[in-house]
């Protein structure tokens, strides 16, 4: 359908939407969707329905299905006053409509109230309408919209039920048990939908139309809350929780698009794929929401998952959703694109693979993002990508989550990883990243070398919480992280990025106070002074064989461990007596922050290499040896010893250690 | 990382001087010959001995050259007249190699301090160290040395590199 035609036939909706909606607190979404279809002024007729009245028989009292006939037919009916051309049925507040029986019947199956063919808005104060729950009632869904325009206004839907049989008799209508809508719009404001039935649709089922919700209710429905064919849903400031389905638990799109903001899918179920959303063919986009504790019982996409589609997640948290098989959290299946940013996928629970999220296709982008806490069973606990896809993350950190194989992250062989001024570091079970597909774009912080190869070092990030402005949850960044002011500020000036933190605080912050305001690494960009990573002392790349160029057939093993948080320096110094070899031996601590360390070494003696005896060794102070660093790769080492003297040699690099590399901030 | 037995890492920071290397009891595992040697990587870098056999060791660093990783060793150890000697050596690793042969050489001939002239450092082949590890924190050495003789020793992790946690590559 072409949505002008809407416009058209509909072009007097905005003055009644002044009229009928005196309790209703404008939006930006519902501004916007009155803005599109306003353009004229009619003359709005009030029907007035009697409280609870559902008879149908000209008993002198407006009952709810007179009301909407009179409205359709513009002429009077019972007590009802003819409609013209946009109408307002008013519900007496807090009225309860119960319908006891099929009001029609046509292909789409039984019917409790004459279907809507015109524009209808219907103001119900809270008034509820819904299907007997009366052992032997018929079953019948409650509203059918055919090109029409409904628009509820503090209605409550209940216990609709649309499926292939009625009462034992074969009945074709298998769609929408709260509201069919077909070539129609469909908009509820501060309204509900729940416990409704259908085959397709348990709460709603749009094809070929608009529906707009708005804080509102799509809840306890089966099978989904939504479910829409080539139509438009819009849905702002509303709840679509505690749905149930084989495919899409809260809503399945086919050919659709979506667009949610501030709203929240919870609670949600489906048997097989997408536990709060589902389905292919389809444009979503979600933003400023939250996708929590939906499961997809068998398969894959606890919160989300969707094949052919594009996804733009935006500010928005997927959160606690569990599937039985892959994407814990969200699950987009072949020949999809789109984006997450600025949001936090956090304890998600996978059965299989991709903890967070599993891509399969061509081109994704996280950005500014937070993948933490989620679990997968075998492979990537925070992100998983296979079969071709190509993922770039950048401004994103990916921590705390556990998988046998690629605890952050695993890319399969024939896909990629691009990471991008990102954090991977800290996740459990197996490395950090696994598979063949994981690759450095620049300024990240790896906790290990399996990304990339090199680490960084423990990344030092704090608890996932609300950090200090109402957003989604980041890992904030403690003293002396390697992530501070370590990034590269092109990356922050992308497109996704756009010189922000996840939380939406500026960035570049000169978080180290040196003077230079450069991008944290990871989505969130520290806004007090912290301590530099490092500083200029002694680190772990320090580690390696050394020795004076000077002084070939002399030299020096020298490792940097940490215990329990104490940094240590390990020396082996190989020399010389009297043309005799010499060894000894020693290790120290260094203080915090300091290029230099005096380490006591000992000199041993006392057994013989072939009949060993430990017992026999005797170890005796020897003197000291004083490194200093200057550089990633040059220092000195001063000696002084009761029977050499003192001395100094400064020393080269013979070997450097793989996968560890001096800090940026550092040397 | 250090070998798991904080104690005797805690001791040898108070004081080389009475410095007693106590047998880490995971030591026994690493006798094992059914265990299923790992990749070689740079992660075993690090201080490795024998418990049985305190007061000799070896360092190892795994590098990356122009000729693909390499390993670089030291063991220090003594000779049969009680003398303390070192064999040191590098080998490049085969890509996906569990077990690394690295020729060593003993040195001779120089002097201390401002008397150290290269010229004097005479290098004599002296056999060969053959590392395979088990896990993060266990391996063996094959040692076939001339003059010593050869034979197998079973090595703990005494210490590692900060950051440069162990990477399990068998997987």
């Amino acid at each position: 359908m072409n949505p002008n035609e809407i416009v058209i036939r509909h072009s007097s909706i905005r003055s009644l939407y002044d009229l009928a909606n005196t309790q209703f607190r404008p939006t930006r979404c519902a501004v916007a969707v009155a803005m599109a279809l306003a353009t004229s002024v009619a003359t709005a007729i009030e029907i007035q329905v009697n409280a609870g009245d559902v008879t149908v028989t000209g008993d002198k009292s407006c009952s709810i299905q007179e009301a909407i006939t009179a409205a359709n037919t513009d002429t009077a009916v019972d007590t009802c006053p003819a409609g013209n051309g946009p109408d307002i049925i008013i519900l007496p507040g807090n009225s309860q409509f119960t319908l006891q029986n099929i009001d029609n019947q046509d292909q789409q199956g039984n019917n409790g109230l004459p279907t809507i063919t015109s524009n209808i808005i219907i103001r119900g104060h809270n008034a509820i309408i819904k299907r007997s729950s009366d052992a032997g009632t018929d079953h019948f869904r409650i509203f059918r919209v055919v090109s029409g325009n409904l628009r509820l206004n503090s209605v409550t839907i209940e216990n609709g039920l649309a499926d292939f049989t009625d009462n034992g008799i074969s009945a074709p209508g298998v769609y929408g048990g709260g509201i069919y809508a077909f070539d129609s719009t469909v908009t509820l404001i501060s309204s509900t939908v729940s416990g409704n039935t259908a085959s397709v649709g348990g709460g709603i089922s749009s094809s070929e139309s608009v529906i707009n919700i708005i804080e509102s209710e799509i809840s306890n429905n089966d099978a989904s809350g939504i479910n829409a064919n080539k139509s438009t849903i819009t849905i702002q400031d509303s709840n679509i929780s505690y749905n149930r389905a084989h495919l899409g638990g809260g809503m399945v799109l086919n050919n659709s698009t979506l667009s949610m903001t501030n709203s929240t899918v919870a609670g949600n179920h489906a048997n097989t794929f997408g536990g709060g959303l589902g389905g292919q063919f389809s444009t979503v986009n979600i933003d400023g929401s939250t996708i929590r504790d939906n499961r997809a019982t068998d398969y894959d996409g606890g919160g989300i998952q969707f094949g052919g589609s594009t996804l733009n997640l935006s500010t928005s948290t997927v959160s606690g959703n569990n599937s039985g098989r892959d994407g814990g959290g969200i699950k987009l299946d072949e020949n999809s694109q789109g984006r997450i940013s600025s949001s936090t996928i956090s304890r998600n629970i996978a059965g299989r693979g991709g903890g967070g999220v599993e891509i399969w296709t061509n081109q994704f982008n996280i950005a500014n993002s937070t993948i933490s806490t989620n679990t997968a069973s075998t492979k990537g606990g925070g992100i998983a990508s296979w079969y071709g896809a190509s993922v770039t993350l950048t401004n994103t950190t990916i921590t705390e989550n556990s998988a046998q194989i690629g605890s952050g992250a695993y890319s399969q062989p024939l896909s990629s990883i691009f990471f991008k001024n990102s954090i991977v570091g800290n996740n459990k079970v197996g490395a950090n990243c696994a598979g063949e597909g994981t690759t450095d774009s620049g300024s990240n912080v790896f906790a290990d070398i399996s990304c990339s190869g090199i680490t960084q070092g423990d990344p030092k990030l704090g608890p996932l919480q609300i950090n200090g402005v109402a957003s989604t949850e980041t890992h904030g960044l403690l003293s002396g992280s390697p992530a501070l002011d370590a990034g590269d500020n092109s990356f922050c000036a992308d497109n996704l990025i756009a010189n922000l933190d996840q939380r939406g605080l500026k960035r570049p912050f000169d978080g180290d106070a040196d003077g230079s305001a450069i991008c944290d690494i990871g989505s969130h960009e520290n806004h007090t002074v912290l301590a530099p990573a490092e500083g200029k002392g002694i680190q772990p790349a320090h580690s390696g064989a050394w020795f004076d160029t000077s002084r070939s057939g002399e030299g020096y093993f020298i490792y940097i461990s940490n215990n329990n948080g104490q940094r240590s320096v390990t020396i082996a110094y190989y020399t010389y007596d009297n043309g005799k070899q010499m060894w000894v031996i020693g290790t120290e601590p260094i203080a915090s922050g300091s290029s230099t360390v005096k380490v006591p070494m000992t000199v041993t003696t006392g057994t013989v290499f072939s009949n060993f005896d430990p017992t026999e060794v005797k170890r005796a102070n020897w003197g000291t040896l004083t490194l200093t660093f200057t550089a990633c790769d040059a220092g000195t080492i001063s000696y002084d010893s009761p029977q050499f003297g003192s001395g100094i040699t400064t020393i080269s690099r013979l070997a450097t250690v793989s996968g560890i590399t001096c800090n940026s901030n550092g040397f | 990382m250090i070998n798991s037995d904080h104690k005797l890492f805690a001791l040898i920071l108070a004081s080389l001087s009475v410095l007693i290397w106590s047998v880490d009891a995971s030591a026994a595992e690493g006798a094992d010959p059914t265990a299923t040697a790992r990749k070689i990587n740079s992660t075993y870098s690090g201080i490795w001995y024998d418990p049985s056999r305190d007061g000799e060791g070896f360092t190892l660093v795994i590098s990356d050259t122009t000729a693909g990783p390499t390993a670089v060793v030291s063991y220090y150890t003594y000779d049969n007249q009680k003398q303390s000697v070192f064999l040191v050596g590098s080998e490049s690793i085969a890509a996906g190699a569990t077990s690394v042969s690295i020729p060593v050489v003993i040195t001779s001939g120089a002097n201390f301090g401002d008397g150290f002239k290269p010229a004097d450092v005479i290098r004599t082949p002296a056999g060969t160290l053959t590392f395979r590890f088990t896990s993060c924190n266990i391996g063996t050495v094959d040692y076939d040395l001339d003059p010593l003789g050869n034979g197998r020793l079973s090595i703990v992790r005494l210490a590692g590199v900060e950051s440069l946690d162990c990477i399990d590559n068998s997987q």
